[in-house]
C-alpha cells in the first residue's frame, strides 16, 4: 500500500462518519497529512500516515498536538504490531491500523499542549477548504 | 572574546543588526549584495558604524553558471557585480566558468587576466563599492555645501579579502592560483590589512602541510577559513580535530576567522580563533555549490540545549512538553513580559502565548543575544572547561527529551571529544 492510499482510506473513514476533512494542512512550514473536524464537538483530529516507519511518524506527529485535540499515527495494518504503544501513549498519540479501512488500534488522549492560535488556524483552514470543495 | 561577525543577507536584516548592535563586532557584505543594493548597504554601514569587510565571492566564477542564474538569466545582483569589472576581465567571465589555466600562464606566471582580475577585485573593495552610488555622491556634494556632516560615503572596510577559489589540495592548480592571488592583492592593498581567504574541503585539511602552505602565501594580516562540504553538526571526531588543528596552526601566524560556523567553531577560541562569521540564525555551514542567494527560508528558533535551530512547530512542541525550559535570555524575557504576566513557572499556555509573539525578527534577535552570551562564556573558559560544559549540556539535552522530539544531541559528544585535544 502506498502512503497516499493509506491517507485516502483514513480520509474516507472520517468522511463516512460525517466529519469534514482536509489533506495536506499547513502548520507553519510543516504539512499535516490529514486533518478532520467534527462539526458537532468542534474537535480537531490530526493524522500522520506512515506505511511502516512508525518512529519517524511519531516524531512528525508530535507538533500536531499543538493544533489538534487528538493526534493519530496511521500505519499499514500489517505493521501495526511493531508500533511502540508506550512511546505513543506517553504523548497521547493514538494509532490507526489501516487495511481496506481504518480501525483504532490505540485510542488517542486529548492533547495537553494545545496552542489556541494554532488550533484556530487549522480548524478554520479545514472549514474554509471544505466549504470551497463542497461548492466545487 | 571571539568576535562575532554577521553576513548581511538581505535589507530586512539591517534593523536586527542595528537593534542588536552590542551583540556583534562586525558585518560582512557579500560583493553582489553590495553591488546591487549599493544605496541601502552604504547607508546602513554609515549608520551602524561597525567594522565591515566585503566578501568578493570570486569562487563562484569558477563554478557552473547555474549558481548565479535564475529563471530569467543571470541574477540581477550578479549581473550588477560583474558589470563593475572591466571588459577585459568580463569577456572571458561571461563566456564560461573561469579555469585555473586562465589565471596562470607558462612557468606559473600570472596571466594578464589574473592581473586585471585581482586589481579590479581589490578596487571594488577599496573604492568602487564603498564610494557610494552617483546619487549618494551628488547628495554628499550638497551636504558639503550646506555644511552638513555625513558618513554615508567614503566608507572604509576593516580589511581587504583576497580574491579566492576553492582548492582540493596543494597539488591542485587552484592552490597555486590562490597563492598568487594573495600575493598580488597584498601588493595592491596598501595601507589596509589584507586577509587571505582559504577555501578548501574538510577532507583536504589533514593532508595540508601548513608550514609550507603559509610560507608560500607569505605574511598576511589574517586568514578567513571556509571549509566547504563540512557541517560541524554532522562532522565526525577526525574531521572536527582536523579543523581544530588547522585553526591552531593558522592562528599561530595571524588572526583567524571561520566563515560559516556555529558553536563548535566558536569554542575554537580556546585554540586561538579570533572570530566567527555566519548568517543570522542560518549559514553555519555552506558547501560552495549551494546557490548564492536563496530566500524563502522558514522561520527558525535557536535551541540553546543542543545549539541547533528548528522550525517553530518543533520548538513549540519541545517547550510545551517542558515549559520550565523556556529561554530566559534578555530578548525572550522581554517578549514573555509583553505576552502576559511572566510567571516564574511557565505553563503550556504561556509557552503558546510566548511563541505567538515570536516573529522572524525576534527569533533572530534571540539568536544574536544567545550567541553573544556564548562568545563571552567561551572566552572565559579553558578547553577542559568547555569539554565539561558540553558534557553537562548533553546530559541536560537528554533530560529535556530532545531526542524524543527528533532533535539530535550526538554532536555535543563529538565536539567534546575533539576539544579534548585542545
Amino acid at each position: 500500500m502506498m502512503e497516499k492510499t493509506l491517507i485516502r482510506r483514513v480520509n474516507r473513514w472520517f468522511t463516512d462518519s460525517g466529519q469534514l476533512t482536509c489533506i495536506e494542512v499547513p502548520l507553519g512550514s510543516k504539512r499535516i497529512d490529514l486533518v478532520s473536524l467534527n462539526l458537532g464537538t468542534e474537535a480537531v483530529t490530526a493524522v500522520e500516515g506512515k506505511i511502516s516507519d512508525w518512529r519517524s511518524g511519531l516524531l512528525q506527529a508530535l507538533p500536531y498536538r499543538l493544533c489538534a485535540d487528538y493526534v493519530y499515527l496511521a500505519v499499514d495494518e500489517r505493521f501495526a504490531h511493531r508500533v511502540d504503544r508506550k512511546a505513543c501513549s506517553r504523548y497521547g498519540v493514538g494509532v490507526l491500523a489501516v487495511n481496506g479501512t481504518a480501525s483504532v488500534s490505540l485510542k488517542a488522549f486529548p492533547s495537553k499542549v494545545i496552542h489556541r492560535s494554532l488550533h484556530e488556524e487549522v480548524r478554520s483552514f479545514v472549514e474554509r477548504v471544505s466549504r470551497v470543495q463542497s461548492r466545487g | 572574546m571571539p568576535e562575532l561577525w554577521y553576513r548581511l543577507g538581505s535589507a530586512q536584516e539591517q534593523g536586527i543588526l542595528q537593534t542588536m548592535r552590542p551583540q556583534h563586532q562586525g558585518i560582512v557584505v557579500p560583493a553582489h549584495v553590495f553591488a546591487y543594493g549599493r544605496t541601502w548597504v552604504s547607508s546602513f554601514l554609515g549608520k551602524i558604524k561597525k567594522p565591515f569587510v566585503i566578501d568578493p565571492m570570486t569562487y563562484v566564477l569558477a563554478l557552473s553558471r547555474e549558481q548565479i542564474t535564475g529563471d530569467s538569466g543571470l541574477k540581477k545582483s550578479w549581473d550588477t557585480l560583474l558589470g563593475l569589472y572591466h571588459e577585459d576581465v568580463l569577456k572571458p567571465l561571461r563566456r564560461r566558468p573561469i579555469r585555473a589555466a586562465d589565471m596562470l600562464g607558462p612557468r606559473d606566471l600570472p596571466s594578464e587576466l589574473m592581473k586585471a582580475f585581482v586589481r579590479r577585485t581589490v578596487e571594488l573593495q577599496t573604492t568602487i563599492l564603498v564610494r557610494g552610488s552617483r546619487s549618494q555622491q551628488s547628495l554628499e556634494k550638497y551636504r558639503k555645501i550646506l555644511g552638513e556632516e555625513s558618513s554615508e560615503v567614503g566608507l572604509r572596510p576593516r580589511a581587504i579579502l583576497s580574491p579566492y577559489f576553492h582548492f582540493d589540495d596543494m597539488n591542485d592548480p587552484w592552490w597555486k592560483v590562490n597563492v598568487q592571488l594573495v600575493k598580488d592583492a597584498k601588493n595592491l592593498a596598501t595601507g589596509i590589512p589584507l586577509y587571505a581567504v582559504i577555501l578548501t574541503s574538510v577532507e583536504s585539511l589533514g593532508g595540508m602541510d601548513w608550514d609550507i602552505a603559509l610560507s608560500s602565501i607569505g605574511p598576511v594580516d589574517g586568514y578567513v577559513l571556509w571549509i566547504s562540504n563540512y557541517s560541524e553538526l554532522k562532522a565526525d571526531i577526525d574531521e572536527l580535530t582536523a579543523v581544530l588543528r588547522t585553526v591552531r596552526r593558522l592562528s599561530s601566524d595571524a588572526p583567524v576567522f571561520i566563515l560559516y560556523g556555529g558553536y563548535f567553531s566558536l569554542s575554537l577560541a580556546a585554540v586561538g580563533l579570533t572570530g566567527l562569521i555566519s548568517g543570522i540564525c542560518y549559514g553555519e555551514s555552506k558547501p560552495i555549490t549551494s546557490k548564492t542567494t536563496g530566500g524563502g527560508m522558514p522561520q527558525r528558533y535557536y535551541v540553546v540545549e543542543n545549539k541547533m535551530k528548528y522550525v517553530m512547530a518543533e520548538v513549540r512542541s519541545l517547550y510545551s512538553d517542558a515549559p520550565g525550559r523556556l529561554c530566559g535570555c534578555r530578548v525572550c524575557l522581554e517578549i514573555r513580559r509583553e505576552s502576559g504576566p511572566d510567571r516564574s513557572r511557565p505553563s503550556v499556555k504561556s509557552v503558546a502565548k510566548f511563541f505567538d509573539q515570536v516573529d522572524d525578527a525576534s527569533s533572530k534577535r534571540h539568536f544574536l543575544e544567545v550567541r553573544s552570551g556564548e562568545a563571552r562564556t567561551v572566552a572565559r573558559m579553558k578547553p577542559r572547561e568547555i569539554v565539561a560544559a558540553l558534557a553537562r549540556l548533553r546530559k541536560e539535552a537528554g533530560d529535556a527529551r530532545l531526542p524524543a522530539h527528533g532533535m539530535t544531541i550526538g554532536h555535543l559528544e563529538r565536539w567534546a571529544a575533539a576539544l579534548e585535544e585542545a
